[in-house]
């Protein structure tokens, strides 16, 4: 019973997913690390649609994908953590693309409450039928 | 007795509406999904036609089809805007609907009661 709720709410799992992702990958945008070890990788959550053979049954992560982790070297003489030319392994997040990405996410998360909300009333109003 | 043809058609509309509805909120959900393809339900002719010969409106399945809309960059044709205003309206369709099967029984409960 009351099925049309879970897919709203597998909408909100997957964008609420996405946020983390984002968020994790802007907090790491400056994590330094010696240029023998690998960059921080960005996460980029893989979204699969679920289907039922009838009108689908919402969408799940079916997994993560990482950016490169080679990253970029950047000169940084007076880090500790700089070889000896002076280098530093940066990630290579792209702020301005994370930050699209987040309102991308905040809206479809939005979407998906709004559609919840009107499911909900309709079944409501459908346990209501008949007491007038 | 108590199952007259607009009920069963009524019931028809119901079943219809909450398909759309369910396919409405698997596109919502599936708004930001690389090469999805939104999905749209009908049953109107369908129930137009069942009432028109006479069969019964229960016999019609609300049917399922992919949207022709053109994919944006992702590949996804999902059109917030008319997915939005599509929910609106089939809640408020559902709810009339219920409005009209609830008077429905309504009349029958004051003809019981005499």
């Amino acid at each position: 019973m009351f099925e049309a709720l879970s897919v709203s709410a597998s909408g909100m799992q997957v964008h609420q997913t996405w946020i983390d992702a984002i968020s994790d990958n802007v907090a790491n945008v400056s994590t330094v690390r010696r240029t023998s070890q690998t960059a921080f990788q960005s996460r980029y959550v893989v979204a699969q649609a679920l289907e039922n053979g009838g009108t689908g049954s919402g969408v799940a992560v079916s997994g993560i994908a990482l950016s490169s982790p080679i990253g970029k070297l950047v000169s940084d003489p007076t880090n500790p953590l700089a070889d000896a030319n002076g280098m530093v392994r940066m990630p290579d997040v792209d702020l301005g693309e994370q930050l699209t990405t987040m309102i991308m996410a905040q809206r479809g998360y939005e979407a998906n409450i709004s559609q919840l909300d009107r499911v909900r009333q309709s079944y409501e109003s459908a346990i209501q039928m008949g007491r007038g | 007795m108590l199952e007259d043809v607009s009920i069963s058609a009524l019931h028809a509309a119901l079943n219809g509406l909450a398909a759309r509805q369910s396919a409405v909120s698997d596109n919502v959900a599936n708004v930001n999904t690389p090469f999805f393809t939104a999905r749209q339900v009908g049953f109107e002719n369908d129930l137009r036609q069942a009432l028109a010969d006479g069969s019964d409106p229960l016999s019609v399945s609300p049917t399922v089809s992919a949207t022709t809309d053109a994919a944006g960059l992702t590949g996804n044709n999902v059109n917030l805007a008319t997915q939005t205003t599509l929910g609106v309206d089939t809640n408020l369709r559902y709810e009339l609907a219920l409005r009209a099967t609830g008077d429905r029984f309504t009349l029958l409960r004051s003809a019981i009661r005499g």
